[in-house]
């Protein structure tokens, strides 16, 4: 009889450490997704931005690769994008607001169709024994997601006359909790026309 | 009566069509290169061996090709590309009007012109891949 009681007492026991074990395995599960990095955020946005340029004529006179670029680009962002953005038009004056994909695509197609030779490059500083550090400032978001912020250099030629400009800027881009860019602001100052001495 | 003047009338109307489309079609842009090339190189033949009856052949037939050169640029509005096709094909002009004249050394220096202009262009818009040249727009 205490056999018997025993062998049932045990029993209990075993199914309820597999059941505890369950549960913390599939508690466990949401937290695997990898955390947001602020540098290679940074790093993926100038490289997709940079790539914008990189598509060819074929023999026929037919774009090569120019959807392609611009497809990378915009998988970045969130389907209700915000984004500022410098004056794109020579009549536009300040900055211009968009809102949704649609829009903002148009504005990555027109960096594709018009400018070449595209060299954002992230600006570096030297301090004590830290020789040229990228600096991405970043800040973990109320709602959720990440915040980051940094410093460019943008540097491109116009594509209908290759007349080559600088102009120092910022950016700041505002991740989601699913990884994609849900607000963006782009500041470029003065452009300057870089001309041979 | 009156449907077969509609019929003929239409009839030549597709015909005008269709041509115009041919007409507005672009050879490939390396047969035109490879044209150039060949042109080119003749006309370098023809000044050297101051035969300028075959200098002026050249040269026109090298501002026929500019002129295709440019009609493949103008689409994209690559105003650059557009500017040296016209560039060369206007000192193509000059080599021949030169030679036509038997002015052989005016039209060298309008031959340096057109080389200038290639070199240009290729520097700006043609990019090297290893096996063989990307059209940069």
């Amino acid at each position: 009889m205490h056999r018997s009681i025993l062998i049932v007492i045990s029993t209990l026991i075993a199914l309820g450490t597999v059941f505890e074990f369950r549960a913390q395995t599939t508690q466990q599960a949401p937290a695997a997704k990898p955390a947001l990095d602020p540098a290679k955020l940074a790093e993926d946005w100038m490289t997709r931005l940079n790539a914008l340029d990189d598509w060819y004529l074929s023999v026929d006179g037919k774009e090569v690769g120019r959807d392609e670029v611009v497809n990378k680009m915009m998988e970045l962002y969130a389907r209700d994008v915000i984004a500022e953005v410098p004056p794109h038009d020579e009549e536009q004056i300040g900055p211009v607001l968009l809102r949704g994909t649609a829009n903002f695509k148009k504005w990555v197609d027109k960096i594709s169709r018009t400018q070449v030779k595209l060299l954002y490059i992230q600006k570096r500083q030297t301090k004590k024994q830290f020789e040229g550090e990228k600096l991405v400032y970043s800040t973990p978001l109320p709602w959720g997601g990440v915040g980051i912020s940094f410093e460019i250099i943008a540097a491109y030629s116009r594509r209908e006359d290759r007349r080559k400009f600088m102009a120092p800027g910022s950016v700041f881009l505002q991740y989601g909790v699913d990884g994609k860019i849900e607000r963006l602001r782009l500041y470029l100052s003065e452009h300057a026309e870089v001309v041979a001495l | 009566m009156n449907r077969v003047l509609i019929l003929i009338a239409g009839a030549i109307a597709g015909s005008v069509l269709v041509a115009a489309a041919f007409a507005e079609q672009h050879r490939p842009y390396n047969e035109i290169m490879k044209d150039v090339a060949s042109a080119f190189a003749s006309l370098k033949k023809s000044l050297d061996a101051n035969s300028a009856a075959a200098a002026a052949a050249d040269a026109a037939k090298l501002q026929a090709l500019f002129t295709e050169t440019e009609a493949f640029w103008a689409p994209f509005e690559t105003k650059d590309a557009m500017n040296f096709a016209k560039s060369a094909r206007d000192a193509a002009a000059a080599v021949s009007a030169a030679a036509k004249n038997n002015n052989v050394k005016t039209a060298q220096s309008s031959y340096a012109v057109i080389q200038k202009n290639c070199a240009n262009c290729h520097f700006a818009h043609r990019e090297e891949t290893g096996k063989g040249f990307l059209i940069k727009p």
